[in-house]
């Protein structure tokens, strides 16, 4: 589904990414640790397209229409288009813009390019409220502006409604456990898990083990300056909860 | 335009009048002669009117039919003034009535130069009465156009006696056309009235509007104005409100998009000149290309009016470098115990709002005019009527995408 390959990238002349290699396949959950700052979020945001972080060097390659293209030509709403989603580790704050119309705007957005008709306000609504339930959200969230005076964990739970709303083929969720109390880090992950397919994949990032006791991933990768400096099963991730980062950093340093 | 050009329109104007009018036309000719050019002072510091006055040409050799069927919305009650001469609608709900005086020499504004030049060409006046406790339903829809290049002078007077309530909205349009319209207002609300006025200009791209609207407010009538500049070569607009007895209130809420050249100027004037009386005000401009925005917000606070409150709100939303937003409160405060508050602010649409936009597949352009939509449904959110909130939103949406999706960064 997407290939990550020798990408290196900075901004404002300073280099974060420093040679990722990383593949990911149809149906595959892969998960993305290493301390702070290690470029995990950059990695995230340069797939999406962020216009801030220039790309130096690499390939993504992403599998559209059954071939696989280097898509650091196509700007951000094209490769959302192509069903790429980032659930933001810091969701953005849109005054005087309701939920209702950002998420009909993009939902719209995307059926046009995949030759759909438009949804009608009422079914659309519809369409809505079954994804609110899953989320346990309630309706009063669709009128107020995008994550205007939303909570920590509010916020995280409104990326996975545009998440669930948008059915993405390949979702990078940056950290949507963070700030999440235990009864939503499951309502989230709940949701997560229904939309996951043969078709689609996940890269999550993430922290803490905790997300993926219920996510489980494929594959845990650990991110260290630019670089991954391990890959393995999800042992790795206990490994890691347990030890730490020092052990794997030890060599790097 | 030149002074002379001034004095055949208003011959024009004369044509058919009465003599005394003929004479108040003359009287404002000449007190504007003694001053024209008209100079430049602190009111229009950023908006030389010579310069705009030296670009217009009185040119009304083309003239191009006006469709009315378009403004044939029965959910307001519609008056259309084409070319200057009132069309009044053929039935009224009780309780509100309509005159148009063909000797209108009443004093609407304050004397400027502006009102002697708008004087000096007045053709009629349109007063509005709204009987005791009489609510009208359906907004007041007032409709200027012109069907060809002019020079239009339109006066009118609403007057709201105690515990009426009304909505009124003013437009001016005249796209395609090159138009001057030098307009004024006068508004009196009697005890405990309520009126919803909103003045709202698109006109074509050469086309000049100066407006001067003075609102009076008695003991617990509510006025409020809004003020909306949505296209045209310049917009400079005038507002006094005074405040004049306990419990008045008044709002004023501007918008102003401006795109290539365009200038708008409001300038607008709070009066408390009694104690216990209220105001509100925001102002908030989009701006793009080359073009200028500016807010000055006066607020005066008469000796005697204590216990009042008083805010007032400059936002601007900057599009492109170039375009300039320039904002400045102004508040004389002469009594102890008030409250008033003022801030202003000029900020630029953030890389992380737009890409939040895309990255849910949004497009870039799509995704600026949502926010700046967004923006300005703040100044939208504040009028009540909802069939008129309707109606402005849908010109606001159709107005921003035809104005910034075309203008690159
Ligand atoms: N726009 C930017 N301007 C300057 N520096 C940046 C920018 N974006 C990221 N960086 C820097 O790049 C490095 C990697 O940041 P990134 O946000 O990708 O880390 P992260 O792995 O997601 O960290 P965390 O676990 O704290 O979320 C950091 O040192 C950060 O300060
Ligand atoms: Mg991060």
């Amino acid at each position: 589904m997407i290939e990550i390959k020798n990408l290196t990238a900075s901004v404002d002349g300073k280099e974060i990414l420093k040679g990722i290699n990383l593949t990911v396949k149809k149906g595959e959950v892969h998960a993305i640790m290493g301390p702070n700052g290690s470029g995990k979020s950059t990695l995230s945001k340069i797939i999406a397209g962020h216009p801030a972080y220039e790309v130096t060097g690499g390939e993504i390659n992403y599998e559209i229409n059954g071939k696989m293209t280097n898509i650091l030509e196509l700007d951000p709403a094209q490769r959302a288009q192509e069903g790429i989603f980032l659930g933001f580790q810091y969701p953005i704050e849109v005054p005087g813009v309701s939920n209702f119309t950002f998420l009909k705007e993009s939902f719209n957005e995307i059926c046009a390019h995949q030759g759909l008709d438009k949804m009608d306000d009422e079914n659309f609504l519809k369409h809505l409220r079954s994804k609110l339930k899953v989320l346990e959200m309630n309706e009063s969230f669709l009128e107020r502006s995008v994550n205007e005076g939303f909570s920590g964990g509010e916020k995280k739970k409104n990326e996975i409604l545009q998440m669930a709303i948008l059915n993405p083929r390949l979702s990078l969720l940056d950290e949507t456990d963070s700030g999440l109390d235990i009864d939503a880090l499951k309502i989230v992950a709940n949701g997560v898990n229904s939309l996951k397919s043969r078709f689609n994949a996940t890269i999550l990032v993430t922290h803490y083990q905790r997300l993926l006791d219920y996510i489980v991933p494929d594959y845990v990768h650990v991110l260290y300056k630019g670089k991954i400096i391990k890959s393995g099963d999800k042992s790795l991730a206990l490994e890691l909860e347990e030890k730490g980062y020092d052990w794997l950093i030890a060599g790097e340093k | 335009m030149d002074f002379e050009t001034i004095e055949k329109i208003s011959a024009q104007k004369d044509q058919g009048q009465t003599e005394t009018l003929k004479r108040f036309h003359r009287q404002n000719l000449d007190r504007l002669s003694q001053n024209w050019p008209i100079k430049k002072t602190e009111e229009y510091k950023f908006t030389g009117l010579k310069s705009f006055f030296d670009e217009f040409e009185n040119d009304q050799s083309s003239t191009k039919p006006v469709s009315l069927d378009s403004y044939l919305d029965h959910s307001f009650i519609t008056v259309v003034c084409l070319n200057g001469e009132v069309q009044l609608p053929v039935e009224l709900p009780l309780g509100l009535k309509m005159i148009i005086s063909s000797e209108p020499t009443d004093q609407l504004a304050p004397e400027s130069d502006l009102s002697h030049l708008h004087q000096a060409m007045r053709k009629n006046l349109l007063t509005i009465i709204i009987d005791k406790n009489t609510i009208v339903e359906k907004p007041i829809r007032l409709i200027y156009l012109s069907s060809t290049s002019s020079f239009e002078a339109p006066a009118m007077k609403i007057h709201l006696k105690s515990f009426a309530k009304a909505s009124l909205v003013e437009e001016i349009q005249t796209p395609e056309r090159r138009c001057c319209f030098v307009q004024q207002a006068m508004i009196e609300i009697e005890e405990g009235a309520k009126l919803e006025h909103l003045q709202v200009s698109k006109l074509g791209p050469t086309s000049l509007h100066l407006s001067q609207t003075t609102a009076n407010v008695s003991k617990h009538g509510t006025y409020s104005n809004f003020l909306l500049n949505l296209t045209g070569r310049l917009n400079r607009k005038n507002l006094e409100i005074n405040l004049l007895e306990a419990g008045a209130h008044g709002e004023s809420y501007n918008l102003y998009l401006t795109s290539s050249n365009e200038h708008s100027d409001m300038q607008t004037v709070i009066h408390h000149k009694a104690a216990d009386t209220t105001s509100n005000q925001l102002a908030k401009g989009i701006l793009d290309g080359e073009s200028k925005g500016i807010f000055t917000g006066k607020i005066f606070i008469h000796p005697k009016a204590q216990r009042v409150s008083s805010g007032q709100t400059n936002k601007n939303l900057l599009l492109s470098k170039k375009a300039q937003a320039h904002s400045q409160p102004q508040l004389e405060i002469f009594a102890d115990d008030v409250k008033c508050s003022h801030g202003s602010t000029t900020g630029q649409l953030s890389d992380d709002e737009i890409f939040y936009f895309e990255s849910r597949g949004i497009p870039a352009k799509k995704a600026k005019t949502l926010l700046a939509f967004g923006f300005a449904l703040e100044i939208v959110s504040k009028i009540t009527h909802p069939i008129i909130r309707k109606n402005i939103e849908s010109v606001v949406m159709s107005c921003l995408k035809d104005k910034f999706q075309l203008e690159a960064r």
